[in-house]
This record gives structure tokens, C-alpha cells and sequence, in this order.
């Protein structure tokens, strides 16, 4: 007979890793260098950094360049990468409130301790396509070397900003729970499946490590009905937060400063509760992403708050919520419709051709009566 | 002739180690070795080095142990160091890991009060590693102490015969009590000085005659 | 694998722990589902990590590794998956079920039998049976709890008022040890006996789902029916393969690439390949219809 079975599964996989080899490639005019990648396309870095789950703008930008500019793929390198490496130190809690602020502004009051500080935003661009872009290198020497000249000059003050949060304002007035700190470890997804009812630390955790893409549209929902939540924003901070770890070979309370890292950070204020002794309270979300990504730690505050309130809405949903944001998870689960299903189709064939066949057998009886 | 010692691999000597419990698990009563294994740890502890080779496929910093024997400090800092791994008392601990011979009161409170999972989670249960002195199909001399154990349930094709030396029927006896309202119950695994191993897990019913 | 050197099998030997901790304990508890960790995987969720997870903290060094998708050996995830494994470890593998001592499989079993000293891994989409009634996890792990599986038989009652017969096709919901309902993978409903009563382990992966089930050998799996509407398998009557004749394997429709006509073949590649072998068709190789 001589039949033999469809082979060439290594090969097609095999000529597939060279055709996209080559269509990352056959185009290029100046191969593409990961560092620039990182320096001119931060604020891709930065958002798939928050959703590999790994800080690493180095990385971030290598991965970008191996998915050749796709942020579901990139993260998913990183997050694969990750999930090999050790795990030798936990770091002391990072404090946001410290941070050396790039950018803060309050949705809540005009005038705040420190004042708004527009920063780096592209919240008040207009929104032209700007064709000089194209061939922009002696305007980009010389706007660098001007503004570098401006940054000098301005120098000799301090130009480290530190700010008090906007929400310890409304603390000292008892406007906002004043809840002792917990110490209590925070649940690892990582380490562990997470459960449900979840608990607070490994919402935030899930949230933090969330697609911003589905986490917008969620959010955006909650706000324009499908849900209780529709919050301003108390303060939205950017800037670099220094991360410690404990020393490992002396004292409890010594710690070496390894570096620190980009954040964002977003405190809302939602509708007001009574507290516990019957005096109403504002409550809180809380948002938190890697590098410059507002949007998302604007949807992680709301998120977050809703789930802390009851109702039908998805976003009041845990498990709704909690279970689709993770851009691996749902990429590859929609992704892998594309694998085989010959089996789960054959059984499915044989089922309905069943049912035809009870069909015509309920119908027969009828027609000869 | 005795093969020679090589370093304990965490990683080689521990897959192996950790088949053989899949199927002593899977196959409850089946009787496996990890004497290959558990001869490269020679005896460090007061832990006999079956117990120990087991102590160290299992468990880490994720979950907890304890230990009887009698120099429980020793054997507790040496796990720890190796594995990472913390002390819990029997309420809460994951993995405990019995030396010595115990009083048939003292089992039954050991027994009783360690976890056997909810209805919900019955996974969150300990597992209790026993060491004895000998295992064997067939009791080509028995002796007085001896128990036969007749086993069936998953796992087992029809019934399996097994003896048992140097285990205090009280064990059987408590696990009885414990682990009759399936899901919820403990699991066993008793081992020798010399690696030789089965596992109990908590779906296998035994009837159990003293010699 | 370039310039980073990765531990044995990929995994770091906490993660294989972990991975290994649950296994026991499903083992221990035929058909409860385990939940665990699970590590992202260089493969797609979705895509078997589940299973990938198992085989690796299973496999050492003696271990010869068969892995299927559809009961294909050259399917291109199969081989996908085959690369990596080899990749990180120093193992064999086969396309030979009665060689390996593990076989990754998704969506079949194959024909021959498993032995005593085999392991067969699944990987599993949807590790939760009544997820057809109840999305919510919380709700169907109290159902396990208090053993109330009504919403389910419900479901199937619902079918044969509608149908006239039950039309879940493959991933069919079956009974282990009289206690837990559990989805044995999309396999099809004729592998579905191949469970029961078996000689080697089965067990089950979900990656993304991030749960370890097990189906002991010599355990009671029963697939769930009524009296007077009993369980039926795929039908292939009159069929054969075209290749090697066999009319006791599951077949696989095809259409043939050049003349358009529908023909059948055998879903298990290795099996029809061995039954060519030996010259013709057979029903020799000990499967059950």
C-alpha cells in the first residue's frame, strides 16, 4: 500500500523559523539596535515590561526586537525568562512616596503642597501626524545641545523633587482611612494559584501585571455604567522610587540600595463609606505599572476598587476580571484555536451525524400516519 | 560490593527519587528502592538516609516539615540549611518525617492532630514518611511483631499482600479514623534504613493481621 | 538555548518540587484536580504547558520521550515540543509507543496499551468538567466539595430532551473511584475505556488553568450515562484504514489533497505505521473497540 503518514512537521517548522527570520529582515536598511529601542521607544519598554513582569528596560528592548515590535509576544519572552531565573532576594517595601518625581498632578485639588507638575505628558499634544519626523537629525542636534544648555543652567538648584502624597492631606483630616501599616507577606501568583475569594495583595499583583489593552476597556466600563466605580484621581506620579534589599550578612535593619526603577503611581478617590465607628470615609484605589504607563495604573485603581464592591457588573466580578486580564494567558489560549482540532472535530462530526439520524427517525413516524 | 558514593545530585538522584515515589503513590504497596540514591548521603543526621533522600526531593522553602527522632534540633538545621525549608509543628506540617518508634498514645495525638485537608482542598494534607525496619512481599520469617497488610483500592489490582516490620499497628489504626471521610485523610510512605520504599496514600483500604 | 546556561529539563529544581509535590498528591486523590503554580513556559499557554510542565519534572536520565498531538508524531506542535525537550535534557525519544517510557499526548491515546512502566501525560484545555454549567471557580470547587454534580447530569438530560442523544464529542465527563467527575482531555469518547482499569499512570496538565489531575492505574473510571441511554463511542462502521487496513483504530477523515475524495487513516500514525509493517490490517495489537 504505501501509505505513509503526513510527515514534514520538522521541516515546516524548521523553513518557518528561516521565513520569519526573513521577513524581520529582507527589508531593513540599518539593523536595529535593542539600546535604541530602549532610548526612542520608552514608553512601549515600559509597558511591556509591566506586563512581563520583569523590570528590565534592557530586555524589554531586546524582546521588542525579537517580536519584531509585537508587546503580547515581547512579554511573553520576558515573562518565560523570568520564570527561570532564581530567586535569591526579596527587596525592603518600596516607597512610591519618596520618589524622585518626574511628573505629578491631582485630578482632586487645584493647589496642592508642591504644586502640579505637567512633566514629560503627551496628554496636551495635539494629535497632528508630524511628517518632519522623518528626517529630523539637525533639528534633533540642535533642539539636544540647546535644551542640554538650558538644563545646565537651570542646575544649580536642586532639581531632585520629592512631594508629599495628596491623599496624606485628606489623612490628616480623617477624610481617609488611616489603616495601620500590614506587614503581612503578600500573596505570590507566581508561587502559588491563586484562589478565590482572592485576597487584596494578589489582585494587585494580578492588576499590576495585567494587558493595559484589556484593562482600559474594563475599566472604561466600569466608568460609563457597567459599574459603580467613577473616580478622581487623589494624584498620578511618575518618577524613580530606589529599591533596597535587606543586607544579607549583617544586621536586621541594614540595607544595600541596588538601584532603582521607573513607576507609576496612581491613588483615586472613589465614593465615601462609613468607617467602622459610623463616620463616613473616602475610599481608595491604588495603581502601580513599570516605567510611564498611565492609562493602566488609572484602570488598575479603578479595577481594583471594584472589585471591592458588590453587584452584576464584569468589573465587579473577580473572577471575570482577575482570570482575562493576563495578556499570556489570553493570547495563548485565542492563539492556540490555530492547532490542530481534527479529533475534538471528528467527535463532534460523528455527534451530529447522530442527531441527524434521530432526526429523520422522530420525523418518519409522523409522515406515515 | 558496594557501589561507589558519588555527591548527591539535586538534581539527577532527586528525579529518580521522585519516580519511584510517583509510583509508589500511583501503585500503593508496590515495592520500590532509591538505595542508589540514598547511599550518597550516607548518615548525617540522626535522619536514616532514606528519610533524608525523601526529606530532600520534597520539600523547600514553599512548605514545612517536622521531624521526630531523637535529636529533632540537629536534623531540623540541617534540612533547613539544605532546603530551605521551615519547621512547623505536626498541626500545620506538610511533611513529617517519623524516626523513631512512638508510643501508641503519642500516634494517636500525632495523628490527630495533623492536617488532612478540607473538603475543598483535601490536597492541603500532610504526608507522613515512617521509617521501618523492613518491608516485604512475602514473610519468609516472621516474626512476632511483624503485620501483613492486605491492601486494595486504586492502584492495586485486586488485593496486594505485604509485611511489615517495626510498625506499631497503632498507625493503621489512626489512619483509619483519619482518613475516613474520603477526600480528606493523610498520606503514607514507609521506608528503610536501606531505601526500600511503599506508599500508602489515603484511597487504599488495608486489612491488617498481626503475625 | 544559546548563551545562557538552563538547569536540567528547563525548570529550576523549585519549580519541578512544586510541580512534583502536587503530582503525588494527585496521585493520591484519582481525578481531583491539584492546583499549582505553573511556570510560564517558552510555549504558548494553550499550547501544552501543562503537560510540558509534567513531562519535565518527570523526565530523567534512561527516559525515552514519544509526543503526540492527535496521534501524530510529525504534527508541528508535537515536534515544537519534542525540540525543546531534547534541547534541555540529555533524553531519547521515540515515535514508538511501546518504547517510551513517557509519552506527551494531546487530544489521543495512543492504540497499544499502556504498560506497567509507562506514563502517559495529557495535555488538558479546560481542566474543569462542570465549567460547561458554571464558570465560576469558586462555585465549582464547592460543587466538588459537596460531591453535587446535578448541574451536570442536568446538562445531559437537557441534550437528549433536545437531540435525542448526549452531544458532548470529545473531553466526555466521566466518574473516577466513585467520587470525582472529571474531563479526561479532549480525547476521544473511544479512548475514554482506555482509562479504566489500566496498567499504566495517566496523567493530566493544565497549564494555563494551573492544575494537576491523575488517574492511577487499576482505577474505576466510568464515563457518565443513563440506563436507557448508555454511553456510545465514535462509530466507524465499514470504515478502514486505507493505509493499513485496520478497522479497530480510531480513524481520522481526510480529504485526499488530489483527488478531493474523502478516505480514512488511522489517527495513530505509529500504530498504522507498525501495522504495515506486519502486512496488512489486524486486530492482533490488543485494542478494545
Amino acid at each position: 500500500m504505501g501509505y505513509v503518514a503526513v510527515t514534514g512537521g520538522r521541516q515546516a517548522i524548521e523553513e518557518a523559523d528561516q521565513l520569519i527570520k526573513w521577513y524581520r529582515l529582507k527589508d531593513m536598511q540599518a539593523l536595529l539596535n535593542p539600546e535604541e529601542i530602549n532610548n526612542q521607544m520608552r514608553l512601549l519598554v515600559d509597558r511591556v515590561m509591566g506586563e512581563g513582569g520583569l523590570y528590565s528596560p534592557e530586555y524589554a528592548a531586546l524582546a521588542l526586537k525579537q517580536a519584531e515590535g509585537d508587546p503580547a509576544e515581547a512579554a511573553f519572552l520576558l515573562r518565560a525568562y523570568r520564570s527561570t531565573l532564581p530567586r535569591r532576594h526579596y527587596s525592603v517595601t518600596v516607597e512610591p512616596s519618596n520618589m524622585r518625581v518626574i511628573r505629578r498632578i491631582s485630578s482632586s485639588f487645584k493647589d496642592i503642597p508642591g504644586g502640579q507638575l505637567l512633566g514629560p505628558t503627551y496628554d496636551y499634544t495635539h494629535r497632528l501626524l508630524n511628517f518632519n519626523m522623518r528626517h529630523e537629525e539637525q533639528a534633533v542636534e540642535e533642539f539636544l545641545r540647546d535644551y542640554q544648555l538650558q538644563l545646565k543652567e537651570e542646575s544649580n538648584s536642586n532639581t531632585d523633587v520629592h512631594l508629599r502624597k495628596v491623599v496624606d492631606l485628606l489623612r490628616e483630616e480623617n477624610l481617609v482611612p488611616n489603616k495601620q501599616v500590614d506587614e503581612e507577606e503578600p500573596f505570590d501568583v507566581t508561587r502559588e494559584k491563586l484562589i478565590f475569594p482572592s485576597s487584596r495583595s494578589g489582585r494587585l499583583q494580578i492588576l499590576s501585571r495585567g494587558e493595559t489593552g484589556v484593562m482600559t476597556a474594563l475599566a472604561y466600563s466600569s466608568m460609563r455604567g457597567y459599574g459603580a466605580i467613577h473616580p478622581t484621581i487623589g494624584e498620578l506620579r511618575v518618577g524613580y522610587t530606589d529599591v533596597l534589599i535587606p543586607y544579607p550578612f549583617g544586621d536586621e535593619d541594614d540595607e544595600i540600595y541596588i538601584g532603582e526603577m521607573m513607576l507609576t503611581e496612581v491613588e483615586s478617590i472613589n465614593g465615601f463609606e462609613k468607617n467602622e465607628q459610623g463616620n463616613p470615609e473616602f475610599t481608595l484605589g491604588y495603581g502601580l505599572t513599570t516605567g510611564q504607563n498611565e492609562v493602566k495604573a488609572i484602570a488598575m485603581a479603578i479595577l481594583e476598587s471594584s472589585l471591592e464592591t458588590e453587584g452584576s457588573s464584569p468589573t465587579q466580578d473577580e473572577e471575570f476580571v482577575l482570570l482575562h486580564v493576563d495578556s499570556v494567558e489570553s493570547n495563548g489560549f485565542v492563539s492556540h484555536l490555530k492547532l490542530p482540532h481534527y479529533i475534538t472535530f471528528q467527535s463532534k462530526l460523528d455527534r451530529i451525524r447522530q442527531a441527524k439520524k434521530e432526526n429523520r427517525n422522530e420525523v418518519r413516524p409522523k409522515q406515515t400516519q | 560490593m558496594e557501589k561507589a558514593k558519588q555527591l548527591f545530585s539535586n538534581v539527577h538522584d532527586t528525579q529518580h527519587i521522585y519516580r519511584q515515589l510517583l509510583d509508589a503513590m500511583a501503585r500503593p504497596g508496590k515495592l520500590l528502592s532509591i538505595s542508589d540514591n540514598s547511599q550518597n548521603i550516607g548518615k548525617t543526621t540522626d535522619l536514616s538516609p532514606g528519610l533524608t533522600a525523601i526529606a530532600l526531593t520534597l520539600i523547600d522553602r514553599e512548605v514545612t516539615f517536622a521531624i521526630h527522632t531523637v535529636d529533632n534540633r540537629s536534623v531540623e538545621n540541617y534540612l533547613q540549611m539544605k532546603t530551605m525549608s521551615q519547621v512547623a509543628p505536626i498541626d500545620s506540617a506538610d511533611y513529617i518525617f517519623i524516626e523513631q518508634t512512638l508510643s501508641q498514645s503519642d500516634i494517636e495525638s500525632f495523628v490527630e492532630r495533623m492536617k488532612a485537608g478540607t473538603l475543598q482542598d483535601p490536597h492541603l494534607s500532610s504526608t507522613v514518611i515512617i521509617r521501618v525496619e523492613t518491608l516485604m512481599a512475602e514473610s519468609e520469617s516472621a516474626e512476632p511483631s511483624d503485620i501483613q497488610l492486605i491492601l486494595s483500592g486504586p492502584g492495586i489490582k485486586d488485593v496486594r499482600r505485604r509485611f511489615v516490620r517495626g510498625l506499631s499497628p497503632a498507625w493503621l489504626e489512626a489512619r483509619y479514623k483519619k482518613n475516613k471521610e474520603f477526600p480528606i485523610g493523610i498520606d503514607m510512605i514507609l521506608a528503610t534504613d536501606d531505601g526500600d520504599m511503599m506508599a500508602l496514600p489515603r484511597t487504599t483500604k488495608i486489612e491488617s493481621l498481626v503475625i | 538555548m544559546s548563551d545562557r546556561a538552563y538547569n536540567y529539563a528547563f525548570l529550576d529544581e523549585g519549580s519541578k518540587k512544586e510541580i512534583r509535590r502536587a503530582t503525588l498528591k494527585a496521585a493520591a486523590i484519582p481525578g481531583y484536580q491539584v492546583p499549582f503554580a505553573s511556570r510560564e513556559m517558552p510555549i504558548g499557554r494553550g499550547w501544552g504547558t501543562g503537560g510540558l510542565q509534567l513531562t519535565l519534572s518527570l523526565l530523567g536520565q534512561g527516559d525515552c520521550l514519544k509526543v503526540i498531538d492527535q496521534g501524530h508524531d510529525d504534527s508541528v506542535n508535537a515536534v515544537s515540543i519534542k525540540r525543546l525537550v531534547t534541547a534541555c535534557s540529555d533524553i531519547e525519544t521515540t515515535e514508538d509507543s511501546e518504547l517510551a517510557s513517557l509519552i506527551q499526548s494531546r487530544h489521543r491515546v495512543p492504540e497499544v496499551p499502556l504498560r506497567e512502566d509507562q506514563i502517559l501525560v495529557f495535555q488538558v484545555p479546560e481542566p474543569e468538567p462542570l465549567r460547561r454549567v458554571e464558570p465560576q471557580e469558586q462555585q465549582t470547587k464547592r460543587l466538588h466539595a459537596e460531591k453535587d454534580y446535578s448541574s451536570i447530569w442536568l446538562r445531559l438530560y437537557e441534550d437528549i430532551v433536545k437531540w435525542g442523544e448526549i452531544t458532548i464529542g470529545a473531553d466526555y465527563p466521566s466518574l473516577v473511584n466513585d467520587r470525582y467527575i472529571f474531563n479526561p482531555s479532549p480525547i476521544p469518547r473511544y479512548d475514554v475505556a482506555k482509562l479504566h482499569n489500566a496498567e499504566g499512570l495517566y496523567l493530566f496538565g493544565a497549564g494555563r488553568e494551573k492544575k494537576i489531575y491523575a488517574i492511577p492505574p487499576y482505577t474505576k473510571v466510568e464515563p457518565l450515562q443513563f440506563d436507557d441511554y448508555p454511553f456510545e463511542v465514535e462509530r466507524f462502521d465499514g470504515l478502514c484504514c486505507s493505509a493499513c487496513g485496520s478497522q479497530n483504530a480510531f480513524l481520522d477523515e481526510i480529504f485526499d489533497e488530489e483527488t478531493g475524495t474523502k478516505i480514512y487513516r488511522c489517527s495513530d500514525t505509529n500504530y498504522c505505521a507498525k501495522v504495515q509493517e506486519r502486512g496488512g490490517y489486524s486486530d492482533g495489537i490488543g485494542t478494545n473497540v
